[in-house]
Protein backbone atom coordinates (compact mmCIF):
# COMPACT_ATOMS: atom_id res chain seq x y z
CA UNK A 1 0.00 0.00 0.00
CA UNK A 2 3.21 2.26 0.71
CA UNK A 3 4.96 1.50 -2.44
CA UNK A 4 1.74 2.70 -3.87
CA UNK A 5 1.51 6.19 -2.22
CA UNK A 6 5.01 6.59 -3.55
CA UNK A 7 4.23 6.25 -7.04
CA UNK A 8 1.00 8.33 -6.69
CA UNK A 9 3.40 10.79 -5.20
CA UNK A 10 5.83 10.58 -8.24
CA UNK A 11 2.71 10.09 -10.91
CA UNK A 12 0.96 13.76 -9.26
CA UNK A 13 4.58 15.46 -8.88
CA UNK A 14 4.74 14.53 -13.14
CA UNK A 15 1.58 16.16 -13.69
CA UNK A 16 1.15 18.72 -11.32
CA UNK A 17 2.06 22.48 -12.91
CA UNK A 18 4.37 24.24 -10.23
CA UNK A 19 4.12 21.11 -7.76
CA UNK A 20 7.53 20.21 -9.34
CA UNK A 21 9.26 23.42 -9.07
CA UNK A 22 8.17 23.74 -5.11
CA UNK A 23 9.90 20.23 -4.61
CA UNK A 24 12.96 21.35 -6.40
CA UNK A 25 12.46 24.46 -3.63
CA UNK A 26 11.95 22.49 -0.69
CA UNK A 27 11.76 18.68 -1.30
CA UNK A 28 11.40 17.81 2.55
CA UNK A 29 8.35 20.24 3.34
CA UNK A 30 6.39 18.92 -0.15
CA UNK A 31 7.30 15.20 0.54
CA UNK A 32 5.77 16.33 4.08
CA UNK A 33 2.81 17.88 2.87
CA UNK A 34 1.89 14.89 0.68
CA UNK A 35 -1.91 13.64 1.99
CA UNK A 36 -0.58 10.27 1.50
CA UNK A 37 0.71 8.00 4.36
CA UNK A 38 4.43 7.21 3.70
CA UNK A 39 6.70 5.93 6.12
CA UNK A 40 9.87 7.78 7.42
CA UNK A 41 12.22 6.24 5.18
CA UNK A 42 10.04 6.45 2.36
CA UNK A 43 9.53 10.33 2.76
CA UNK A 44 13.51 10.17 2.81
CA UNK A 45 13.46 8.30 -0.19
CA UNK A 46 11.71 11.03 -2.00
CA UNK A 47 12.88 14.01 -0.72
CA UNK A 48 16.73 12.89 -1.57
CA UNK A 49 15.88 11.90 -4.84
CA UNK A 50 17.45 8.20 -4.03
CA UNK A 51 16.03 6.67 -7.67
CA UNK A 52 18.80 3.73 -6.67
CA UNK A 53 16.70 3.70 -3.03
CA UNK A 54 12.71 3.87 -5.09
CA UNK A 55 13.86 1.51 -7.38
CA UNK A 56 14.96 -0.90 -5.06
CA UNK A 57 11.76 -0.13 -2.80
CA UNK A 58 9.67 -0.97 -6.11
CA UNK A 59 8.76 1.93 -7.35
CA UNK A 60 8.63 1.30 -11.57
CA UNK A 61 11.47 2.08 -13.50
CA UNK A 62 9.65 3.69 -16.06
CA UNK A 63 7.67 6.19 -13.29
CA UNK A 64 11.12 6.91 -12.29
CA UNK A 65 12.62 8.27 -15.91
CA UNK A 66 9.47 10.06 -17.05
CA UNK A 67 9.17 11.82 -13.06
CA UNK A 68 13.21 12.79 -13.29
CA UNK A 69 12.94 16.55 -14.70
CA UNK A 70 10.59 17.00 -11.74
CA UNK A 71 12.86 15.28 -9.26
CA UNK A 72 15.23 17.96 -10.28
CA UNK A 73 17.09 15.17 -12.39
CA UNK A 74 17.69 13.66 -15.79
CA UNK A 75 16.36 10.49 -17.00
CA UNK A 76 19.71 9.64 -18.33
CA UNK A 77 20.93 10.29 -14.86
CA UNK A 78 18.45 8.06 -13.46
CA UNK A 79 19.54 5.75 -15.85
CA UNK A 80 22.93 6.42 -14.91
CA UNK A 81 22.50 5.86 -11.33
CA UNK A 82 20.69 2.20 -12.08
CA UNK A 83 23.31 1.22 -14.02
CA UNK A 84 26.08 1.68 -11.77
CA UNK A 85 24.55 0.55 -8.76
CA UNK A 86 23.72 -2.96 -10.43
CA UNK A 87 26.62 -2.98 -11.94
CA UNK A 88 25.34 -3.21 -15.72
CA UNK A 89 26.59 -1.29 -18.74
CA UNK A 90 24.98 0.12 -21.40
CA UNK A 91 24.55 -2.91 -23.24
CA UNK A 92 22.26 -4.35 -19.65
CA UNK A 93 24.95 -6.50 -19.48
CA UNK A 94 27.49 -7.03 -16.01
CA UNK A 95 30.70 -4.66 -15.96
CA UNK A 96 33.58 -6.79 -15.43
CA UNK A 97 35.34 -6.60 -12.52
CA UNK A 98 33.07 -4.00 -10.68
CA UNK A 99 31.99 -4.16 -7.71
CA UNK A 100 28.21 -4.22 -7.88
CA UNK A 101 26.19 -2.80 -4.38
CA UNK A 102 23.24 -5.60 -5.10
CA UNK A 103 22.91 -8.31 -7.50
CA UNK A 104 20.29 -7.83 -9.05
CA UNK A 105 18.87 -11.36 -9.66
CA UNK A 106 18.93 -11.48 -5.74
CA UNK A 107 16.09 -9.24 -5.91
CA UNK B 1 -12.95 0.90 -44.39
CA UNK B 2 -9.77 -0.10 -43.00
CA UNK B 3 -6.89 1.28 -45.82
CA UNK B 4 -3.54 0.29 -44.25
CA UNK B 5 -2.24 -0.79 -40.73
CA UNK B 6 1.35 -0.43 -39.62
CA UNK B 7 3.48 -1.50 -36.77
CA UNK B 8 6.26 0.51 -35.70
CA UNK B 9 8.48 0.58 -32.64
CA UNK B 10 8.11 4.07 -30.30
CA UNK B 11 11.47 4.52 -28.04
CA UNK B 12 11.77 8.11 -27.57
CA UNK B 13 15.37 8.40 -28.40
CA UNK B 14 14.43 7.41 -32.08
CA UNK B 15 13.78 10.76 -32.28
CA UNK B 16 14.83 12.55 -29.53
CA UNK B 17 18.47 11.02 -29.93
CA UNK B 18 18.81 10.14 -33.51
CA UNK B 19 22.64 10.84 -33.14
CA UNK B 20 23.48 7.84 -30.44
CA UNK B 21 22.83 5.30 -32.81
CA UNK B 22 24.96 3.72 -35.48
CA UNK B 23 23.96 5.90 -38.84
CA UNK B 24 24.28 2.77 -40.67
CA UNK B 25 21.71 1.08 -38.80
CA UNK B 26 19.84 4.29 -38.38
CA UNK B 27 19.64 4.80 -41.82
CA UNK B 28 18.13 1.28 -42.90
CA UNK B 29 15.57 1.87 -39.73
CA UNK B 30 14.52 5.71 -40.89
CA UNK B 31 14.33 4.06 -44.52
CA UNK B 32 11.70 1.56 -43.44
CA UNK B 33 9.57 4.55 -40.91
CA UNK B 34 9.49 6.63 -44.59
CA UNK B 35 8.37 3.60 -47.15
CA UNK B 36 5.82 3.15 -44.28
CA UNK B 37 4.75 6.82 -44.14
CA UNK B 38 4.55 6.28 -48.14
CA UNK B 39 2.18 3.23 -48.27
CA UNK B 40 0.00 4.96 -45.53
CA UNK B 41 -0.12 8.55 -47.06
CA UNK B 42 -0.60 6.78 -50.20
CA UNK B 43 -3.74 4.83 -48.41
CA UNK B 44 -4.96 8.38 -48.15
CA UNK B 45 -6.80 7.99 -44.10
CA UNK B 46 -9.41 9.89 -43.36
CA UNK B 47 -8.46 9.49 -39.62
CA UNK B 48 -5.70 6.91 -37.96
CA UNK B 49 -6.32 4.65 -35.19
CA UNK B 50 -3.76 4.37 -33.19
CA UNK B 51 -2.96 1.81 -30.94
CA UNK B 52 -0.58 2.16 -28.34
CA UNK B 53 0.86 1.80 -24.89
CA UNK B 54 1.16 5.03 -22.36
CA UNK B 55 3.83 5.57 -19.65
CA UNK B 56 2.39 6.79 -16.68
CA UNK B 57 1.48 9.84 -18.57
CA UNK B 58 -2.32 9.56 -17.82
CA UNK B 59 -3.52 6.33 -15.46
CA UNK B 60 -1.89 5.32 -12.49
CA UNK B 61 -4.25 5.61 -9.82
CA UNK B 62 -6.81 3.90 -12.00
CA UNK B 63 -5.63 1.72 -15.15
CA UNK B 64 -7.71 1.03 -17.51
CA UNK B 65 -6.84 -2.40 -19.52
CA UNK B 66 -8.09 -0.58 -22.87
CA UNK B 67 -9.39 2.80 -23.06
CA UNK B 68 -10.62 4.98 -26.04
CA UNK B 69 -10.05 8.49 -26.23
CA UNK B 70 -13.66 10.21 -27.27
CA UNK B 71 -12.55 14.07 -25.95
CA UNK B 72 -11.94 16.53 -29.40
CA UNK B 73 -8.16 16.46 -29.18
CA UNK B 74 -5.25 15.10 -27.37
CA UNK B 75 -2.13 16.90 -26.26
CA UNK B 76 1.29 15.61 -26.95
CA UNK B 77 3.84 15.07 -26.70
CA UNK B 78 4.24 15.63 -23.19
CA UNK B 79 7.83 15.22 -23.21
CA UNK B 80 9.66 18.39 -24.76
CA UNK B 81 13.23 16.54 -25.26
CA UNK B 82 11.45 14.64 -28.02
CA UNK B 83 11.94 17.65 -30.15
CA UNK B 84 8.85 17.19 -31.79
CA UNK B 85 6.51 20.14 -31.40
CA UNK B 86 3.49 20.06 -28.77
CA UNK B 87 -0.36 20.14 -30.08
CA UNK B 88 -3.30 19.58 -30.07
CA UNK B 89 -4.01 16.48 -32.14
CA UNK B 90 -7.67 16.45 -33.47
CA UNK B 91 -9.36 13.53 -32.71
CA UNK B 92 -12.48 12.12 -34.50
CA UNK B 93 -14.76 11.58 -31.44
CA UNK B 94 -17.89 10.35 -33.74
CA UNK B 95 -15.68 7.34 -34.78
CA UNK B 96 -14.31 6.65 -31.62
CA UNK B 97 -17.81 6.52 -30.31
CA UNK B 98 -18.30 4.06 -33.21
CA UNK B 99 -15.69 1.87 -32.40
CA UNK B 100 -16.54 2.36 -28.13
CA UNK B 101 -19.98 0.97 -29.12
CA UNK B 102 -19.16 -1.61 -31.31
CA UNK B 103 -16.58 -2.71 -28.70
CA UNK B 104 -18.86 -2.75 -26.07
CA UNK B 105 -21.85 -4.42 -28.29
CA UNK B 106 -19.21 -7.28 -28.78
CA UNK B 107 -18.99 -7.38 -24.66
CA UNK B 108 -15.67 -5.99 -24.86
CA UNK B 109 -16.61 -3.31 -21.66
CA UNK B 110 -13.56 -0.67 -22.66
CA UNK B 111 -12.53 2.46 -20.65
CA UNK B 112 -13.42 6.05 -22.14
CA UNK B 113 -12.59 9.46 -21.55
CA UNK B 114 -12.42 12.63 -22.35
CA UNK B 115 -9.03 13.90 -21.78
CA UNK B 116 -5.88 12.45 -22.49
CA UNK B 117 -2.23 13.15 -22.80
CA UNK B 118 0.05 11.44 -25.47
CA UNK B 119 3.49 10.66 -24.55
CA UNK B 120 6.15 9.42 -27.13
CA UNK B 121 4.43 6.21 -27.44
CA UNK B 122 1.91 7.84 -30.05
CA UNK B 123 3.74 10.65 -31.04
CA UNK B 124 6.92 9.25 -32.10
CA UNK B 125 5.30 6.71 -34.82
CA UNK B 126 2.74 10.00 -35.86
CA UNK B 127 5.97 12.22 -36.20
CA UNK B 128 7.86 9.91 -38.21
CA UNK B 129 5.16 8.69 -40.30
CA UNK B 130 3.90 12.03 -41.31
CA UNK B 131 0.42 12.25 -40.32
CA UNK B 132 -0.18 15.89 -40.71
CA UNK B 133 -1.53 18.05 -38.16
CA UNK B 134 -5.05 18.46 -39.29
CA UNK B 135 -5.55 14.49 -39.96
CA UNK B 136 -7.71 13.17 -37.31
CA UNK B 137 -6.47 10.52 -34.67
CA UNK B 138 -7.85 8.29 -32.46
CA UNK B 139 -5.90 6.77 -29.79
CA UNK B 140 -6.72 3.73 -28.02
CA UNK B 141 -4.46 3.16 -25.00
CA UNK B 142 -3.79 -0.72 -23.85
CA UNK B 143 -2.01 -1.24 -20.83
CA UNK B 144 1.46 -2.66 -21.77
CA UNK B 145 3.18 -1.37 -18.78
CA UNK B 146 1.62 -2.01 -15.08
CA UNK B 147 0.85 -5.66 -13.90
CA UNK B 148 -1.49 -7.14 -14.53
CA UNK B 149 -1.97 -6.85 -18.26
CA UNK B 150 -4.88 -8.58 -20.35
CA UNK B 151 -4.21 -11.17 -21.75
CA UNK B 152 -2.62 -11.61 -25.68
CA UNK B 153 -6.03 -13.52 -26.18
CA UNK B 154 -8.41 -10.64 -25.03
CA UNK B 155 -6.14 -8.01 -26.93
CA UNK B 156 -7.50 -10.17 -29.72
CA UNK B 157 -10.68 -10.20 -29.10
CA UNK B 158 -10.80 -6.29 -28.80
CA UNK B 159 -9.14 -6.23 -32.27
CA UNK B 160 -11.94 -7.86 -33.41
CA UNK B 161 -14.63 -6.30 -31.79
CA UNK B 162 -13.66 -3.53 -33.57
CA UNK B 163 -13.07 -5.19 -36.87
CA UNK B 164 -17.06 -4.99 -38.32
CA UNK B 165 -17.19 -1.81 -37.27
CA UNK B 166 -13.59 -0.68 -39.28
CA UNK B 167 -14.36 -2.58 -42.23
CA UNK B 168 -17.83 -1.10 -42.20
CA UNK B 169 -17.38 2.41 -42.07
CA UNK B 170 -16.85 5.09 -44.90
CA UNK B 171 -14.55 6.81 -43.26
CA UNK B 172 -10.71 5.54 -44.64
CA UNK B 173 -8.70 4.67 -41.58
CA UNK B 174 -5.22 3.85 -41.00
CA UNK B 175 -4.22 1.63 -38.21
CA UNK B 176 -1.04 2.03 -36.23
CA UNK B 177 -0.07 -0.61 -33.85
CA UNK B 178 2.75 1.36 -31.80
CA UNK B 179 6.01 -0.30 -29.32
CA UNK B 180 8.28 -2.90 -29.00
CA UNK B 181 10.25 -5.24 -29.74
CA UNK B 182 12.64 -6.36 -27.37
CA UNK B 183 13.80 -3.68 -25.04
CA UNK B 184 14.01 -2.92 -21.18
CA UNK B 185 12.35 0.76 -20.38
CA UNK B 186 13.36 2.31 -17.01
CA UNK B 187 15.62 -0.37 -16.03
CA UNK B 188 19.19 -1.20 -15.10
CA UNK B 189 18.83 -3.41 -18.03
CA UNK B 190 18.15 -0.76 -20.40
CA UNK B 191 20.24 -1.15 -23.86
CA UNK B 192 19.90 -5.08 -23.22
CA UNK B 193 17.99 -6.37 -26.48
CA UNK B 194 16.75 -9.80 -28.08
CA UNK B 195 17.65 -9.81 -31.81
CA UNK B 196 16.58 -13.43 -32.05
CA UNK B 197 13.71 -12.76 -30.61
CA UNK B 198 12.57 -9.70 -32.49
CA UNK B 199 13.05 -11.88 -35.71
CA UNK B 200 11.46 -15.14 -34.37
CA UNK B 201 8.12 -12.58 -33.52
CA UNK B 202 8.94 -10.92 -37.38
CA UNK B 203 9.77 -14.08 -39.27
CA UNK B 204 6.47 -15.56 -37.98
CA UNK B 205 4.33 -12.65 -38.47
CA UNK B 206 5.04 -12.62 -42.09
CA UNK B 207 3.19 -15.78 -42.21
CA UNK B 208 0.53 -14.72 -40.39
CA UNK B 209 -0.80 -13.03 -37.12
CA UNK B 210 -1.12 -16.17 -34.74
CA UNK B 211 2.27 -15.11 -33.08
CA UNK B 212 0.64 -12.32 -31.40
CA UNK B 213 -1.92 -14.36 -30.03
CA UNK B 214 0.83 -16.48 -27.98
CA UNK B 215 3.99 -14.69 -28.38
CA UNK B 216 7.30 -16.58 -27.57
CA UNK B 217 8.90 -16.20 -24.10
CA UNK B 218 12.47 -14.94 -23.88
CA UNK B 219 14.46 -13.87 -21.15
CA UNK B 220 15.75 -11.52 -22.85
CA UNK B 221 13.14 -10.16 -24.39
CA UNK B 222 12.97 -7.76 -21.66
CA UNK B 223 9.21 -5.90 -20.26
CA UNK B 224 8.94 -3.37 -23.22
CA UNK B 225 7.89 -6.74 -25.60
CA UNK B 226 4.68 -6.63 -23.46
CA UNK B 227 4.03 -3.40 -26.05
CA UNK B 228 3.20 -6.17 -28.79
CA UNK B 229 -0.22 -6.41 -27.52
CA UNK B 230 -0.90 -3.03 -29.29
CA UNK B 231 0.44 -5.03 -33.02
CA UNK B 232 -2.12 -8.01 -31.59
CA UNK B 233 -5.08 -5.33 -31.35
CA UNK B 234 -4.57 -4.31 -35.01
CA UNK B 235 -3.55 -7.23 -36.70
CA UNK B 236 -7.00 -8.87 -35.21
CA UNK B 237 -8.54 -5.47 -36.45
CA UNK B 238 -7.17 -6.04 -40.18
CA UNK B 239 -7.38 -9.73 -40.55
CA UNK B 240 -3.91 -9.86 -41.00
CA UNK B 241 -2.72 -13.18 -43.12
CA UNK B 242 1.01 -11.78 -43.89
CA UNK B 243 2.94 -9.08 -43.06
CA UNK B 244 6.28 -7.12 -44.27
CA UNK B 245 8.87 -5.86 -42.11
CA UNK B 246 10.45 -3.06 -43.86
CA UNK B 247 12.99 -2.66 -41.23
CA UNK B 248 14.73 -3.91 -38.54
CA UNK B 249 17.35 -3.31 -36.29
CA UNK B 250 18.57 -4.19 -33.10
CA UNK B 251 19.60 -0.89 -32.37
CA UNK B 252 21.31 -1.16 -28.67
CA UNK B 253 21.72 2.92 -28.24
CA UNK B 254 18.22 3.23 -28.44
CA UNK B 255 17.79 0.71 -26.25
CA UNK B 256 15.33 -1.42 -28.40
CA UNK B 257 14.48 -4.29 -31.20
CA UNK B 258 13.29 -1.27 -33.42
CA UNK B 259 11.04 -2.82 -36.18
CA UNK B 260 8.86 -1.12 -38.89
CA UNK B 261 6.56 -3.75 -40.35
CA UNK B 262 3.42 -3.09 -43.24
CA UNK B 263 0.64 -5.28 -41.55
CA UNK B 264 -1.13 -4.99 -44.64
CA UNK B 265 1.12 -5.06 -47.86
CA UNK B 266 -1.49 -5.75 -50.13
CA UNK B 267 -4.22 -3.02 -48.94
CA UNK B 268 -7.44 -4.07 -48.28
CA UNK B 269 -8.47 -6.21 -50.52
CA UNK B 270 -7.30 -8.62 -47.86
CA UNK B 271 -10.68 -7.79 -45.69
CA UNK B 272 -12.32 -9.49 -43.86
Amino acid sequence: MSLWEVQRFLFELNRATGRGAAFSQAPYRVVAEWDGQLTAREQDLLAACDVVGLYRHGVHGVLLAVTATALGTTPQQVRQELKAAYGLDEKGQPVPNTPVQTAIEEE
Amino acid sequence: MIVAAIAASHAPFIVGAPEKADPKQAQRFFAGYREAARRLGDAKPDAILIVTAEHFTNFLTVVPPFHIHLGESAFGPVEESLGIEQRHVPNAPHLARELLDAALASGVDMAFGHHLDLDHGSMVPLHLLGVAPHTPVIPLIVNCLIDPMPSYLRCAAVGRALRESLTSMDARIGLVAAGGLSHWPGMPQAGRISPAWDRRVLDRLADGRDVLLDPPEDPDMGPGAEELRAWTIVAEAASVTQAEVLAYEPIIDWSTGCAVVDLMPHGSAMLP
